[in-house]
């Protein structure tokens, strides 16, 4: 509820609205009605580029602050030393806070960078706190949960009115540390992804590109299709992209939009052994959690800049797995983990505020 | 690994730094009255005639072509509000001070949104125009536009 309030104390408080504009009749000075704008040449030269955005398409995240809630679910880990007990655990709820900031600092028609920043904390309440200590990941989970900030920055290149660039860096820290117990840098992941493609018209936008991304709880390489599309109609239209995420999207009104689709989350989350606490011979586990979320959401306008959006789904598990260190592992490759775990599917909901570029 | 990361931290870095050292545009000194005039922005899909209100100092600015006039359906092109997109006025009530066109507003007819807007004279066949969702220009886009002539 303390959260909910601060969502609704932000969206009432934050003082930016779009212009209204009445539009009242005005009279030129000098009025020529008579020129033959068809016959018009450019005084110098000035290359046309095409723009990131398509009609229709849902309101850009400039800001948000949200709240993501997993129902109860169970996990069963393998024991970390040979000998060792299984563990199997009720999961009451795994909730959390999630903020991110996305800023233009370039914005130019032949240019684009956006720097951004995004955190999320997942906290973890087990049924028998008692028995969550049997197993390291367990008691990890029960006693840190997992905290994920990052960085990003997002290039969007034109190279004329068709064709296009984009380039997306990014770094982030993941694990179970805390704000008074920070984890090394040098645990930092690095992403990456370009993307080639082609601004068909004012209603799709398209392109082929490849990632280097922990999406699957691992390192991988990952082939990617980019599309923003809207409808003739503008009543519906796509956005993708391929197999990161994918939206329906029903525009109901101007205020309301409906997104139906899938989003897949992950990363690798260092799980900290600093002193031996977990009483194992290393110190460089990290779990590997990468998830399918199936989702719809409502998008509400509360104001031309502040969007609410409610989602619910089903979040179904790909991995939960922990191993040593950080490694490139393909899709396809079934190399046991060092640790794996079996973790059941909840329902889960998200709520946030966002401010938005319209 | 290490040589991966260690590229991306660098790139980063580097594409960070841009953004801070390659904002700089030679200005003049331009004269109130020089905005008056045939204009395209980047897209180079229409024209834009800025012109002065008669009896006040302040600058407008109507769309008076198109390169594309009518919609897919071979309708003339409508904004979402519903009115024709060729003569409309979609920059108003720009003031000129410090060397620069303020106060104003411009609208975008495809998105149907209404933007605080300034604009910069980068020489005098060159515009910047920034439209922004916040009165200080803090978040917002550039466009450059070109001067228009009689071939």
């Amino acid at each position: 509820m303390y959260l909910l309030r601060v969502l609704l104390l932000i969206a009432v408080f934050i003082p930016f609205t779009l212009v209204a504009q009445d539009d009242p009749p005005i009279e030129e000075e000098e009025d020529e009605t008579s020129i033959d704008y068809s016959n018009m040449v450019q005084t110098t030269k000035n290359k046309a580029f095409c723009s990131s955005r398509i009609l229709g398409q849902a309101p850009i995240k400039l800001a948000f602050v949200g709240y993501d809630f997993q129902t109860g679910h169970s996990l069963e880990a393998q024991p970390f030393i040979a000998g060792g007990a299984q563990s199997e655990q009720s999961i009451t709820n795994a909730h959390g806070a999630r903020l991110g900031l996305s800023y233009p600092v370039i914005s130019k028609n032949y240019f684009l960078l956006n720097l951004g920043f995004n955190y999320a904390k997942t906290r973890y309440s087990f049924h028998s706190a008692q028995n969550a200590s049997s197993n390291p990941l367990n008691q990890s989970l029960a006693n840190n949960g997992l905290r994920t900030m990052g960085l990003t920055a997002t290039a969007f290149k034109p190279l004329n009115s068709k064709h296009y660039l984009i380039v997306q860096l990014g770094a982030n820290l993941n694990g179970d540390y805390s704000f008074t117990n920070f984890q090394s840098f040098s645990y930092t992941r690095y992403t990456a992804a370009a993307i080639y493609g082609i601004k068909a018209n004012d209603r799709k936008i398209w392109g082929f590109g490849i990632s280097r991304t922990y999406l699957g709880g691992a390192l991988n390489y990952v082939p990617v299709y980019y599309m923003l599309y809207t409808a003739k109609s503008k009543k519906w239209g796509l956005e993708m992209l391929l197999p990161a995420r994918f939206n329906y999207r029903r525009n109901i009104n101007e205020k309301n939009l409906l997104l139906v689709g899938w989003e897949v989350e992950g990363n690798t989350f260092r799980i900290n052994n600093d002193g031996n606490v977990y009483g194992l011979l290393y110190n460089n586990i990290e779990l590997r959690r990468a998830e399918l979320r199936l989702r719809a959401s409502w998008e509400h306008a509360l104001t031309s800049q502040i969007w609410l959006s409610m989602q619910a789904g089903y979040r179904y598990n790909w991995s939960f797995d922990a191993d040593r260190g950080d490694f490139y592992r393909p899709f396809g490759d079934d190399t046991p983990y060092l640790v794996e775990t079996t973790l059941t599917n909840p329902a889960y909901f998200n709520i946030s505020i966002n401010w938005v570029s319209p | 690994m290490m040589k991966i990361q260690k590229l991306i931290l660098l790139a980063t870095i580097a594409i960070t730094t841009a953004a801070f050292t390659s904002d700089a545009t030679l200005k003049g000194k331009p004269e109130a009255n020089e905005i008056i005039g045939l204009w395209m922005p980047s897209e180079g899909t229409s024209y834009i005639k800025i012109f002065k209100e008669k009896g006040k100092d302040k600058y407008h600015g109507k769309v008076v072509w198109l390169k594309e006039p009518n919609d897919e359906e071979g309708n003339p092109k409508k904004c979402p509000k519903g009115d024709l997109v060729l003569n409309m006025i979609n920059l108003r009530n720009f003031i000129f001070e410090d060397d620069e066109w303020t106060d104003g507003t411009i609208y975008d007819p495809k998105s149907g949104n209404t933007y605080y807007c300034t604009i910069e004279m980068a020489n005098k066949n060159k515009l910047e125009v920034r439209g922004s969702l916040d009165p200080f220009g803090l978040v917002g886009r550039s466009d450059t536009w070109v001067r228009m002539k009689t071939n």
